[in-house]
């Protein structure tokens, strides 16, 4: 693709400005299953997103089929499709601002085909002899993904860089009487060789034993922990609030309330693409806009909102470099990266004997449908265990935890500081609520 | 596409190993997105997707691998990192491929790719204009349309060589309603394997009004009480419950691997004996309908449960000789991005012989779920959750006052034998469903029916 002949042919056309974001991706993974290769995918793509703006109004396409000739076609469609919006706003496309660039240093070693099948193989193995009551290893995957995305427009901006993930990730069940439960782990491996297979194994299924012969409880309302996966299931469907452009357009409650206390002086939220602790950096957003550390919350009270360069300009700020897209084939919109709430120093044993009769919840479905946004009501699908006399007492499942999250969020007592930041872009410590109600038997 | 001579190339190449079976899928797609706040046109965006994916089969393995990159070198370089897998063999296969022709039963009469946008931005200023004239409280209404052409192409070794088009439309408004500071949404989606005609019978005003009345309903609202209760789902998208709770059950993806609560239970009662369930792929002009499914072979109309006795599964070709059983037609993807597997259609419970109104007689206390939100199952356990969208409490056989907040949860096996009344109003209602194929248009539906007992989850604790 001549880019240069793209942006002066649309140029010439009376468009103000365009931009061209290129994604090339290739993966491969194998999927092991009752001692044998179950399923071996790779891949290569390459993606192209242009986007321009006509009289002030931002059109979008997508291609994963591109030639120089359907340039004219192309320019066509964008300005049609301009013309088409009725928006009042402007919309523009951001001209480069400099910046400086942190690494990430990791050393990705790739895996041959007979390591990753003997890796597969003897993990298998060592997980069904782990305990009588693992009865299958559902799915064992490892895979290998990179990725490369370029940024050009037509007021010089110029960027590109590249990201690379390796990860393993095991789905196990065990039985116990006619109890069934299952358990889902992802580890990030730098070196499949040099992965410590007992750990991992320990890891996949220590909390699925500990979950067989759950019962239900009795519908009450009672102090409960969300330990750091189920706490990070919850706060990611509501890092929305922070979204520039739901704030904007009054989706968010948080609108109007910048300066003021949303949440308990224990919360304090950070979003920071820069972060290197975490399994992906980025240096600029998916519209060249540099990125940088912002604190949205501090001891509750609302700082910063999230934003692309089109939410801001219609909040007569800057853009954060939250411009984000899902993959080239989508637009963009306003996403957090690495942002976490901060933790604090106790551990999830700590919590529970501060909490000493009460519920942790270690494990949350069906958060695609059970959360109004708008209002942040929530009712979910939960699982995990009574502590009693600050101990780990019987384990708990189909039961359903339902509240309001602006609420909850007041209602902190202590935050725990066990976060990992492995492989998630959104994440939270184990928070201790004072109450929450549970519905059950 | 890759002409019938280029497939005939690469299937060839690909059998030239220890597979003992290979398949292309080509798609080319079309798709836009339009959306709208308040009546203004606020985003549109339209994408084309083109790549091919190939899968190789020896015995009950496959290797899958995707490109869009369609020049022959790279396919047959896709080619030879899955023949490694297997191995590579010297002998020549020869694969000849016989062109079949499939009769559309999906007819498109106004293409919705191909229609100018300023007619579909007019269809969507319709919905507004309606919506905002409902009531004052209607403060707020986005909608948005998404139009699709999926052109398939799908060949394998054993000389199938099949096209398929698959046109979509769907248009989504949401109603967001205030009364000082409570504010509530209400939304409505429908949508069709069809053109623009589609609007001439669910229209556009149809569709906001829908969304405005539930956001008006939730303004008035209680919190929904917790416990174990009757609940009685209506028909349409409350079809989402068998959808969640054991149609994922009867995929082969999950029954082949003995992965299912219902794995072996062909022939057995598996459902209260009203329960008579059915997954139809063949339904003129539904949303989960095709021609084809995405290995080539017919779609079907599949009786997955009568009277209660588990009679079929939804099954795949790989799954197929995993289970020793035919495949059913019922393989669906996302996109050539996706290796295929046994998926749901139209998914519904048969109409029954109880009158709607006699279903709430004798409910001291219950719930009636009249709209459905999304759901998820995990077929290994059976439990599953959805969420309530617009409720109302049931007391001594009356319907009292509206509630929010609540979601059903409980295990597959049993909420199919509490079933204790099926009314016979069926009504189908669009979805998107994800899994390990990715996510797929489908329908949901049912009459109304009654579960005797199942968990309801709200926050209002006695």
């Amino acid at each position: 693709m001549n880019k240069q002949a793209w942006i002066e042919y649309a140029l010439q056309q009376g468009m103000e400005s365009l931009e061209i974001y290129q994604a090339q991706t290739s993966q491969r993974s194998v999927t092991w299953f009752d001692h044998k290769v179950d399923a071996f995918t790779t891949s290569s793509t390459i993606g192209t997103s242009i986007r321009g703006v006509y009289q002030k109004k931002m059109a979008n396409m997508a291609f994963e089929e591109i030639h120089d000739d359907m340039m004219e076609d192309v320019i066509f469609q964008l300005i049609e499709q301009a013309q088409t919006l009725s928006t009042k706003e402007e919309d523009t496309i951001v001209t480069p601002k400099s910046f400086t660039s942190v690494t990430k240093e990791v050393h990705w070693v790739s895996a041959d085909m007979t390591l990753i099948k003997e890796t597969l193989s003897t993990l298998e193995k060592r997980l069904l002899e782990f305990d009588p009551r693992i009865i299958q290893v559902n799915e064992l995957d490892y895979q290998e993904a990179s990725g490369t995305r370029m940024i050009t427009n037509s007021l010089g901006l110029d960027v590109r860089d590249e990201d690379h993930m390796q990860a393993i990730s095991a789905y196990v069940v065990a039985k116990e009487g006619n109890d069934v439960q299952v358990n889902y782990e992802v580890e990030v491996v730098e070196d499949l060789s040099q992965l410590d297979l007992d750990a991992f194994v320990k890891k996949v299924c220590t909390p699925v034993l500990k979950k067989l012969n759950a019962k239900s409880i009795p519908s009450q309302t009672m102090p409960v922990i969300f330990d750091t996966e189920a706490m990070t299931s919850l706060f990611s469907a509501f890092t929305g609030l922070f979204n520039g452009e739901l704030i904007y357009k009054g989706i968010s409650c948080l609108k109007d309330k910048l300066n003021e206390k949303v949440f308990s002086e224990k919360i304090t939220i950070v979003d920071d693409p820069r972060n290197t602790d975490c399994l992906s950096i980025a240096n600029f957003d998916d519209e060249g806009y540099p990125t940088r550390r912002k604190v949205l919350i501090e001891n509750g009270i609302f700082k910063t909102a999230l934003h692309s360069v089109k939410s801001a300009a219609r909040m007569n700020t800057e853009s954060t470099g939250n411009g984000f897209k899902p993959g080239y084939l989508g637009t963009i919109s306003v996403s957090p990266m690495n942002c976490c709430i901060m933790p604090q120093t106790k551990s999830l044993e700590e919590l529970c004997e501060d909490m000493k009769d009460g519920l942790v919840i270690t494990d949350l479905q069906g958060l695609h449908a059970g959360i109004d946004f708008v209002t942040t009501d929530f009712s979910l699908q939960a699982s995990g265990y009574l502590v009693k006399n600050g101990k780990r007492d019987q384990s708990v499942t189909l039961i359903t935890v339902a509240g309001n999250f602006m609420a909850l969020m007041n209602d902190v007592v202590e935050v725990g500081g066990d976060l990992d930041w492995t492989y998630h872009q959104v994440i939270s410590p184990s928070i201790y609520f004072k109450n929450c109600a549970i519905s059950g038997e | 596409m890759l002409t019938k001579d280029q497939c005939e190339k690469i299937l060839s190449y690909c059998m030239a190993s220890e597979a003992d079976f290979a398949e292309l899928f080509e798609e080319h797609t079309t798709s836009e997105s339009i959306s709208m706040l308040n009546g203004e046109i606020e985003e549109t965006n339209r994408v084309i997707r083109a790549g091919i994916g190939i899968r190789l089969y020896k015995d009950v393995q496959s290797v899958y691998g995707y490109t869009n990159e369609m020049e022959m070198e790279k396919i047959f370089t896709l080619a030879d990192d899955l023949k490694a897998v297997f191995g590579i063999s010297e002998e020549e296969r020869s694969v000849s491929l016989k062109e079949q022709k499939m009769e559309n039963r999906h007819p498109v009469l106004v293409d919705p790719i191909d229609a100018p946008l300023s007619e579909k931005v007019k269809l969507l200023e319709r919905a507004y204009k309606t919506g905002k004239e409902e009531s004052e409280k209607i403060v707020k209404i986005t909608g948005s349309m998404r139009n699709s052409r999926q052109n398939v192409q799908i060949s394998n070794s054993d000389g199938r060589f099949v096209q398929d088009v698959r046109v979509k439309t769907r248009m989504a408004i949401t109603a967001y309603a205030k009364e000082k500071e409570n504010m509530q949404t209400g939304s409505d989606g429908p949508g069709a394997s069809q053109g623009l005609e589609f609007y001439e019978h669910t229209t556009p005003e149809s569709i906001a009004k829908e969304a405005c009345r539930t956001a008006l309903v939730l303004l008035k609202a209680k919190d929904c009480p917790s416990g174990k209760m009757p609940v009685i789902i209506d028909n349409g998208f409350g079809g989402v419950i068998f959808h969640e709770a054991c149609g994922h059950s009867l995929e082969a993806t999950s029954v082949a691997k003995n992965q299912s609560v219902f794995s072996d239970k062909i022939g057995e009662k598996i459902a209260s004996s009203c329960v008579t369930a059915i997954d139809d792929g063949t339904i003129p002009n539904a949303w989960g309908s095709e021609n084809i499914d995405d290995e080539g072979n017919p779609q079907q109309k599949r009786v997955l449960i009568k009277d209660g006795i588990l009679e079929n599964y939804m099954i795949d070709q790989l799954n197929g000789r995993r289970m020793n059983r035919k495949s059913t037609g019922s393989s669906r993807r996302e996109s050539y991005k996706y290796e295929p597997t046994s998926r749901m259609s139209n998914t519904y419970i048969a109409a029954g012989t109880d009158r709607f109104e006699d279903l709430f007689k004798g409910i001291k206390k219950g719930l009636y779920a009249r709209k459905m939100g999304g759901g998820s199952v995990n077929p290994q356990t059976g439990e599953f959750n959805f969420a309530v969208n617009e409720g109302y409490m049931i007391e001594e056989g009356k319907i009292t006052y509206p509630v929010k907040g609540a979601s059903l949860i409980g295990n597959g096996k049993d909420i199919l034998m509490n079933i204790d009344m099926v009314s016979d109003n069926v009504e189908r209602a669009q979805g998107m469903c994800g899994s390990c194929s990715g996510s797929i248009p489908v329908d949901v539906g049912q009459p109304a029916i009654r579960v005797s007992s199942i968990t309801v989850g709200g926050t209002a604790n006695e």
